[in-house]
């Protein structure tokens, strides 16, 4: 009795139970991209998870080789899963000047929408918000941020 | 020896638990990737500008121009279809303005290089399609858009 119930644990600990058949992963393919802009007095270059880029306040887009973060997520067929994005002011962008905050990201799919296709897969895009300074000092600029996925 | 059994299937037990609060989170997947952005510092030289003009332009006008210069690709900027002429050259110019103001009362523009020797110059100066720099000049005729804005052009210039 006692032996059976070491086996059992044993058993339990390398095989433990799941209702998913594969695990969920992530893979990015492609940078999230702000561009080139005239900084001025400030403000900030919003990318949207389509690639769409806009400045505000005094910055002036350059050059609108903007571009949204692409991931892709495979698992289970079907299954949904959840985003989880980085929170405002955590992601920075550091370079010859003062660091630049990266507010409201964005995704799409977003939030618990996530849904794998019947293949298995979905592409992920991802957007935000780059603040930038007065008189932000000329340069390239460039950080990491990380996301997480989930089966809901 | 019962102590010593009892002491295993303690510690069986907390592993048990432990591993089955880590399987119920074993799914999740992160994936951490790069963000860039690069910031330009424009050159002004607003005092360079000469403005080829009707009797309207002469009297005023605020805005920007935005000039950037020969580069790897073509321009990306967008303009109204009327001043939109670039993005087939490799290696364009794009002069335009950057706030609605100046985009509205502006018909057409000229902008010329020091050195501007090449077909663009003279094929499509409308455009600013230009092959060279530095910039000296900039000529810029306007329609009869605007006779009340005040104050002068300011033109930015940023390479690719």
């Amino acid at each position: 009795m006692k032996r059976n119930f070491a086996i059992a644990m044993i058993v339990w600990l390398i095989f433990p139970i799941s209702t998913h058949a594969a695990e969920i992963a992530i893979s990015n393919n492609s940078p999230l991209a702000f561009g080139s802009f005239a900084a001025g007095s400030g403000g900030t270059v919003t990318v949207s998870p389509s690639g769409m880029c806009s400045g505000s306040g005094d910055v002036i887009v350059v050059i609108a080789d903007c571009a949204a973060a692409e991931f892709t997520v495979t698992g289970d067929p079907n299954f949904t899963y959840f985003i989880d994005l980085p929170a405002d002011n955590f992601v920075t962008l550091t370079g010859p000047g003062s660091d630049m905050n990266i507010t409201q990201f964005t995704s799409n799919p977003a939030g618990a929408n996530g849904q794998l296709g019947a293949g298995g897969s979905q592409n992920l895009t991802v957007g935000g918000t780059l603040n930038v300074g007065n008189n932000q000092a000329p340069g390239s600029y460039t950080g990491n941020f990380t996301i997480i996925v989930d089966y809901n | 020896m019962r102590i010593l059994f009892s002491c295993f299937a303690f510690f069986f037990r907390f592993v048990a638990v432990v591993v089955f609060v880590s399987a119920c989170n074993a799914f999740a997947d992160r994936a951490t990737t790069a963000s860039h952005a690069t910031v330009v510092e424009p050159a002004r030289v607003s005092e360079n500008v000469r403005i080829w003009t009707t009797s309207s332009f002469a009297s005023g006008m605020t805005g920007d121009l935005i000039i950037r210069l020969p580069a790897a690709g073509p321009a990306t900027i967008s303009l109204s279809d009327e001043h939109d002429t670039l993005g087939s050259g490799t290696s364009a110019l794009h002069v335009g303005p950057s706030i609605e103001s100046v985009e509205s009362a502006i018909s057409a523009w000229h902008a010329q290089l020091a050195d501007c020797t090449g077909s663009a110059c003279s094929t499509r100066p409308e455009a600013g399609v230009l092959d060279g720099n530095p910039v000296n000049s900039i000529d810029i005729s306007t329609s009869e858009a605007d006779e009340t804005s005040p104050t002068n052009i300011t033109v930015i210039v940023t390479y690719n």
